[in-house]
């Protein structure tokens, strides 16, 4: 329900509440007829989303993960589809404002490091963009632009790159993709002793791919 | 294999699952067992579909670090780099073409190789092509004699 709930954020417009303590004497209200209590948060007397859930949304809005909007919007659409449930064919119109129905399929922004739109997946230079003007000298413009050269990435695989693939080794982890490609790269042109021909530099990137296991799929880095 | 399912579920569960279906405890021995191999054909055995070749590299990393045994696991890597650039050992002649090869492999080592040792690693491939090794040597592991005398264990 987790997952559908966030897949199913299509809303930008928020309810303005905040997500109060469950530890509450009283049920906060939130909206038309959403209420708090101990299990979670109520319609009635039916569950739109439980305790669990609302615990788990503070913890990652507290890490900066997701927006509160961003869950407002999801217990809106769960408490929607709870009224659907329900039999409520046609929404009573101060239901339907009040979950706020929104104009266009817009992903929710995910705050995150990445900076990811919800549904849309960081799309990552495999060239690092620090260093444009050094592929640029060797021969990547124009069609062979390294805006050319992303790839889109599932979240799980962007931190693989850059964090260190959660083997926790700090300082000793010399595997961050821009790091190690660059480091190649410059190593090797200084031991050949004269720059690098484009190709050999496709080579080594895509020796560099096939060691992380991403798919040479690429996408231009800007726009659709 | 390059299709993107080694980063998805538990990876580092998976890997090491993977290694004790072989009879390993662990992936320094399962590696070492085939000292030549590269990281990314160390992955293909380990998972044709769902292992990488740096998940491999990590835990030989984390493996290494534990035990206190970075500096072989560094020279284990310029093996395995050497044997894929260079599959009849080291050139008689630093012409062009050669020297490309022996470039990119010593890069492709360099980036491997962790903060810690970066510096050293720098000067083995200083010393490699200032003053080249025997005509087709190629180190089968990293007990190799010349390699020992490059990067010798330092760590207590």
């Amino acid at each position: 329900m987790l997952k559908e709930s966030l897949e199913a954020l299509t809303t930008l417009s928020a309810l303005k509440f905040t997500l109060p303590a469950l530890r509450a004497a009283t049920p906060a209200v939130l909206g038309v007829n959403l209420m708090v209590g101990p299990n979670g948060v109520m319609m009635g007397t039916r569950l739109v989303v439980s305790a669990e859930w609302v615990e788990m949304m503070r913890q990652l809005v507290r890490a900066g993960v997701l927006s509160l909007p961003a869950v407002s919007a999801a217990v809106r659409i769960q408490a929607g589809q709870v009224m659907m449930a329900q039999g409520h064919d046609d929404l009573p119109r101060g239901v339907r404002d009040a979950l706020g129905d929104a104009p266009e399929v817009r992903a929710m922004r995910v705050t995150g490091k990445t900076g990811a739109g919800m549904a849309e997946p960081p799309r990552h230079h495999v060239m690092p963009k620090e260093h444009r003007a050094w592929f640029e000298k060797r021969g990547f413009t124009g069609k062979m632009s390294i805006e050319r050269f992303c790839v889109t990435l599932q979240q799980a695989t962007h931190q693989a790159i850059h964090g260190g693939g959660n083997w926790k080794l700090g300082r000793q982890w010399p595997g961050e993709w821009n790091q190690m490609l660059m480091d190649a790269l410059l190593k090797a042109e200084s031991r050949a002793g004269q720059m690098l021909t484009r190709n050999t530099i496709l080579e080594i990137v895509a020796k560099r791919m096939r060691f992380y296991d991403i798919p040479m799929n690429f996408v231009r880095c800007r726009g659709k | 294999m390059t299709d993107g399912r080694s980063w998805e579920g538990h990876w580092r569960v998976r890997l090491y699952e993977r290694v004790r279906e072989r009879g390993y405890d662990s992936l320094t021995a399962f590696a070492e067992a085939r000292p030549t191999a590269s990281l990314v054909a160390l992955a293909e055995e380990l998972g044709p579909d769902d292992i990488a070749g740096v998940q491999v590299f990590g835990g030989l990393l984390a493996e290494a670090e534990r035990r206190k045994q970075l500096t072989r696991l560094v020279r284990s890597l310029l093996v395995r780099e050497l044997a894929e650039a260079l599959p009849n050992g080291w050139p008689a002649v630093l012409d062009d073409a050669h020297r490309l090869k022996v470039a990119v492999a010593l890069g492709t080592w360099f980036s491997y190789t962790p903060e810690t040792h970066k510096q050293r690693v720098d000067e083995v491939g200083d010393l490699l092509l200032a003053t080249p090794p025997p005509p087709g040597w190629l180190p089968r592991g990293p007990d190799d004699e010349l390699l020992l005398t490059l990067l010798p264990d330092e760590e207590a």
